[in-house]
């Protein structure tokens, strides 16, 4: 197993607990980019591994709108509309983080063996995969902000891409740029809505929108 | 020459004569007048090579089966069986299908400008053409389609009538009612694949030995409850008293006639001809349903003052005697007493036959006085005989044929029935031998009150003096209507008459089933027109009529020439007291059915709602008028549905306590959701 | 015609005479019983009679109700008044047939069964009496129905009516012997 590999996934994943540490909208945001760039990495590795040029063409496809332009989205985004300072959450840190860890132990167990066991030498790495995918899962969950929503949604990606790279389940690079394209759309949906949201009713928690159920 | 209508060509022809009817109808939709003849002169041909159809399937010596065309699925095929029974089905439909389609031809007329009648006879040609397709079935899934196809049309039809919202809420019920039962038949129907892995009926009638008895016993009660909501068995009758009175009458005279015998019809060929043999208690369910549906249907008849809902209740109560036959047959099977159960199936058959032909006969004839006087509500009809005279003979004709009075079939069908339950009696032990007691009784009790019932309804709608304005200006109806009901009369005559002859075919056609085959001796034996039950008792029916004939003659004569042939007649008017005669000194039906109802209040729960209205508001001593409305509770509604209804309704609002419009929740709940998946199946 | 002429000379008064002293004299029961005999030979032992009231002052049913009391008590003679006239033999006319009663009585008439009699009892049923000539009344009960027999009185007593009863059951029976 290489060292480098192991650091990328782990950054992967400890972006992923990050999100639920922070409160402060902007470093959410610093924190997506970092964890994009990771992905970037993984998958610049795998095109040195293959050598194929659509592999780069996703490369820089995914630096360009994970990295850079959803950074420049959600720093605007923070900067115009100040969707809280810092994010509220249903359940306080340290019960958060006893959630984190049961999820992570639960991806780790037993009941996730048969997955792991794709590809067997990749196992804890796949294992970290899923952790991530249940915590981004999570966030989405116990944040109260939008902003937290969105980046819950693309971290859950961006986990998704891990697993799918560790575990060999090598992806067409139509369909990664397929992916990316729909992220694309994704981002500037949710920011127009976002705004035309807060512009409406001057809140973008979403605890406030259950009054706009009937 | 039989040959070819009983095959896979003649049946092609068949449907395209029905597909050919609805199609045109709806091309000529923008003329009433063209659509009209289209519609119902293709209904009449189809229903015409519908019969030629049958008889070629019951003459045939071995049972017609054919598939037509291709399907898509492996499990779908549009595969026909025409054995004797499915065509004994197929010609009671076309039967009854005919002389309504040419009933229809003048019926329909007032429907003109008013509705569309184009799709009237588009949804009419489709609904005879389901009901055929539904009796010559012999694939599961193909029958499905079929009856969902036989319902939707009269669905439809149903709600032809449209401005009333009464019509359309009795539509929505039958819709709900009869979906309910497809969904049991369905259950019911996917149970037999399970076990048997085909839908084919010959594949589950092959394969019947292999379906375990817990399977078979809910197979049973789900088909009994699908198709029995189908036939109208109480409490699952609620659509029908509803429906029948929205529909345009030809329909209700079909929907009554022919369309809930198929539902019987689906039970024989079920429980017969893929189940058996099966446990004793499923005789005895049936008997106690045909029972209660025959007492409690008369009886709420009885109740009734709206002439349509009166026959609807009639229809129960037939189809509750139908039962009792079915019932028997099934009970005296699980006995291993074969040749008394092709007695009560006989028996079951007959009635079949005989219900439709004066139901339909009744609900054209009552279509015929609520065309002219355009009400239904009989307090409101009266003295229609002078002014109907043809109309009011057809209606008696119908009724003494259903309130079992010979010489009309209604009497030699019943006898029947009475025979097997008699034999019921006599021939089982202790353990079932109350359920035919009760059984006869039940059916004597029935039998009455039938009769009281239509001594209400004839005098009430047809004899006394009119009781609206509108019942003073009714007139004969046109040609074809009443070209339509004549022939049904006669029949109820002729089957009457021939009866012997009749039970003779039908015992033919009874024996044909799987579970009669071996056994030569039938139980019924019919020479030169005699039925005899087993040597137990007779009937013949030729000199019944004979005997009725001479004793009429006899006292006709007797009073004419001899009591009264010195005497003078004079005719004046009625003696009134001094005071002018009205309509309102006539006793009403309500008034006429009061005192039985009074009697059953145990299970009719009447109910009397009185309100005065004073002049002087607060103090009330000088009353104004006074108002008292008297009816009967409908223990379904309270009873069975509306606790349905609360517990559905209790079950959403805890289910909706889910839906917290909260994004976080929704997110829990995929979470949760694929936590668990990921849980159980890795 | 000869035939038809003398019947028309011949068909005796419908007024019933009865001598008032005689009547007095004799005892009701006696009446009673030969009433009793004739209707038993006529009527097979009972006489249903329909009362109709025709604009009377109310006297003359003052003494028919009297009839009916424990003192005369006709019914033991087998006479009865009844309540329709479907069951009557005999119609009783009383008062002078007010206009608005006209109408009533002919169908009454109407409704009585064959054979029947009509008695005018009183002199308003029999010629009007004290009314005679108003414009309110058609005068007589004969001017509306066909009368059979008149009882004069005014009103005429129980006794009277009973005498008068058996000489109306006496040339019923003497015409129903021709």
């Amino acid at each position: 197993m290489n060292m480098n590999l192991q650091f990328l996934a782990m950054t992967i994943f400890l972006t992923t607990i990050f999100f639920h540490i922070i409160r402060r909208n902007s470093y959410t945001a610093s924190a997506y980019a970092v964890q994009s760039l990771a992905v970037v990495l993984l998958l610049f590795r795998s095109f040195l591994a293959t050598g194929s040029l659509s592999m780069l063409l996703t490369v820089i496809l995914v630096l360009a709108i994970k990295v850079f332009l959803a950074l420049h989205l959600f720093s605007n985004f923070v900067k115009k509309y100040k969707p809280g300072v810092s994010a509220t959450a249903y359940l306080n840190l340290p019960l958060t983080l006893i959630v984190v860890a049961a999820l992570s132990a639960f991806a780790h167990s037993r009941v996730f063996a048969p997955l792991a066991a794709i590809v067997p030498e990749n196992a804890a790495l796949l294992s970290l995969g899923i952790a991530g995918m249940l915590i981004s899962l999570l966030l989405m969950v116990n944040r109260k902000g939008i902003l937290s929503q969105i980046i819950g949604v693309l971290s859950l990606e961006n986990s998704i891409v891990v697993f799918g790279l560790f575990a060999g389940l090598e992806q067409s690079a139509i369909l990664q740029i397929g992916i990316m394209f729909n992220i694309l759309v994704w981002l500037i949906i949710t920011s127009i809505f976002s705004s035309m949201i807060y512009r409406h009713f001057g809140a973008l928690e979403t605890a406030e929108m259950t009054s706009l159920k009937e | 020459m039989t040959e070819f209508f009983a095959s896979s060509r003649g049946f092609v022809v068949l449907l395209l004569l029905f597909a050919i009817g609805a199609a045109g109808s709806l091309l000529f939709n923008k003329n009433d007048r063209q659509a009209n003849y289209w519609s119902n002169l293709f209904a009449c041909a189809g229903s015409l090579w519908g019969m030629f159809v049958a008889i070629g399937a019951l003459v045939a010596p071995e049972p017609v089966a054919f598939t037509l065309g291709f399907s898509p699925f492996s499990l779908l095929r549009f595969s026909f069986l025409l054995d004797r029974l499915a065509a004994f089905f197929l010609f009671v439909i076309s039967l009854i299908a005919f002389f309504c389609s040419i009933y229809a031809i003048d019926y329909v007329k007032h429907y003109y400008g008013k509705y569309g009648i184009g799709t009237l006879g588009f949804f009419y040609n489709i609904f005879i053409a389901g009901m055929l397709l539904v009796a010559s079935a012999a694939n599961g899934l193909f029958f499905l389609v079929a009856w969902e196809i036989m319902s939707v049309a009269s669905f439809f039809l149903v709600i032809h009538d449209r401005d009333e919202q009464e019509n359309i809420r009795a539509g929505l019920l039958y819709l709900i009612m009869t979906h309910l039962g497809t969904a049991f038949i369905i259950a019911a129907f996917l149970l037999l694949y399970r076990s048997t892995g085909s839908f084919d009926f010959s594949a589950i009638q092959s394969g019947g030995a292999a379906i375990s008895p817990v399977v078979k016993n809910a197979v049973f009660v789900l088909s009994l409850i699908g198709f029995g909501t189908k036939a109208g068995i109480i409490p699952l009758h609620v659509w029908l008293p509803a429906a029948h009175p929205a529909a345009p009458s030809h329909i209700s005279g079909l929907m009554s006639g022919v369309m809930i015998k198929t539902g019987i019809y689906m039970m024989i060929r079920v429980f017969l001809d893929l189940l058996a043999p099966f446990p004793l208690w499923w005789g005895v369910v049936l008997l106690i349903a045909g029972a209660v549906s025959a007492l409690l249907g008369v009886l709420y008849a009885l109740a009734e003052h709206d002439i349509k809902k009166l026959l609807a209740y009639h229809s129960i109560e037939n189809i509750g005697i139908i039962l009792l036959g079915l019932g028997s047959a099934l009970t005296f099977l699980s006995l291993q007493l074969p040749t008394l159960a092709l007695l009560g199936l006989v028996a079951s058959l007959f009635h079949t036959l005989n219900h439709a032909t004066f139901k339909s006969l009744l609900f054209l004839g009552a279509g015929a006085v609520i065309n002219q006087t355009h009400t239904r509500n009989m307090e409101e009809l009266g003295g229609l005989i002078r002014l109907m005279p043809q109309t009011a003979l057809l209606f008696l004709t119908g009724s003494m044929a259903i309130s079992a009075l010979p010489p009309f079939n209604g009497f030699f069908s019943e006898w029947l029935t009475f025979q097997s339950l008699f034999q019921g009696i006599a021939a089982t032990d202790s353990r079932t031998i109350w359920v035919f007691v009760i059984a006869a009784g039940s059916l004597a009790f029935t039998g009455g009150l039938a009769l009281a019932c239509f001594v209400k309804a004839f005098g009430a709608v047809f004899l006394a003096r009119p009781r609206s304005n509108e019942a003073q200006h009714a007139r004969e109806p046109s040609f074809f209507m009443l070209a339509g009901m004549w022939p049904l009369a006669a029949l109820s005559l002729l089957f009457g008459i021939v009866s012997g002859y009749v039970a003779n075919i039908l015992q033919d056609v009874a024996g044909t089933l799987s579970v009669f085959q071996g056994f030569p001796s039938p139980f019924l034996l019919a020479e030169t027109g005699r039925i005899s039950a087993g040597g137990f008792s007779f009937v013949s029916p030729p000199v019944v009529f004979l005997l009725l004939l001479i004793a009429l003659f006899a006292v006709f004569t007797a009073f004419n020439f001899l009591f009264f042939k010195k005497q003078k007649t004079t005719f004046g008017p009625t003696w009134d007291c001094g005071a002018d005669l009205t309509p309102r000194m006539e006793i009403t039906s309500t008034g006429f059915a009061r005192s039985i109802i009074l009697i059953f209040k145990g299970i009719m729960k009447p109910t009397m709602l009185k309100s005065v209205e004073c002049r002087d508001g607060e103090t009330r001593y000088l009353p104004k008028s006074r108002e008292i409305r008297l009816g009967i509770s409908n223990i379904y509604d309270t009873c069975l549905y509306k606790p349905a209804q609360d517990l559905a309704l209790r079950f959403s609002l805890y289910a909706r306590k889910m839906q917290s419009g909260l994004i976080n929740m929704y997110i829990l709940y995929i979470l949760a959701a694929l936590l668990g998946a990921l849980y159980f199946s890795l | 015609m000869i035939r038809l002429l003398r019947k028309t000379v011949a068909t005796p008064s419908p007024l019933i005479s009865i001598d008032p002293s005689a009547c007095e004299r004799v005892d009701i029961s006696v009446v009673g019983r030969e009433i009793e005999d004739h209707v038993k030979r006529l009527f097979r032992g009972s006489l249903a009679i329909r009362q109709v009231d025709a604009g009377s002052d109310n006297a003359a049913e003052q003494e028919l109700v009297a009839l009916s009391n424990p003192f005369y008590d006709v019914e033991r003679f087998g006479v009865h008044f009844v309540a329709s006239p479907r069951h009557a033999d005999m119609l009783m006319a009383t008062g002078p047939v007010a206009r608005n009663m006209a109408e009533a009585l002919r169908r009454t008439y109407a409704a009585t069964p064959d054979p029947k009699f009509v008695v005018a009892l009183g002199d308003d049923a029999i010629d009007g009496g004290i009314f005679r000539g108003s414009y309110a009344v058609y005068d007589a009960v004969k001017n509306v129905i066909p009368v059979d027999y008149e009882i004069a009185g005014d009103p005429p007593s129980p006794r009277a009516i009973l005498c008068a009863l058996l000489k109306i059951l006496e040339t019923i029976g003497a015409n129903s012997l021709n």
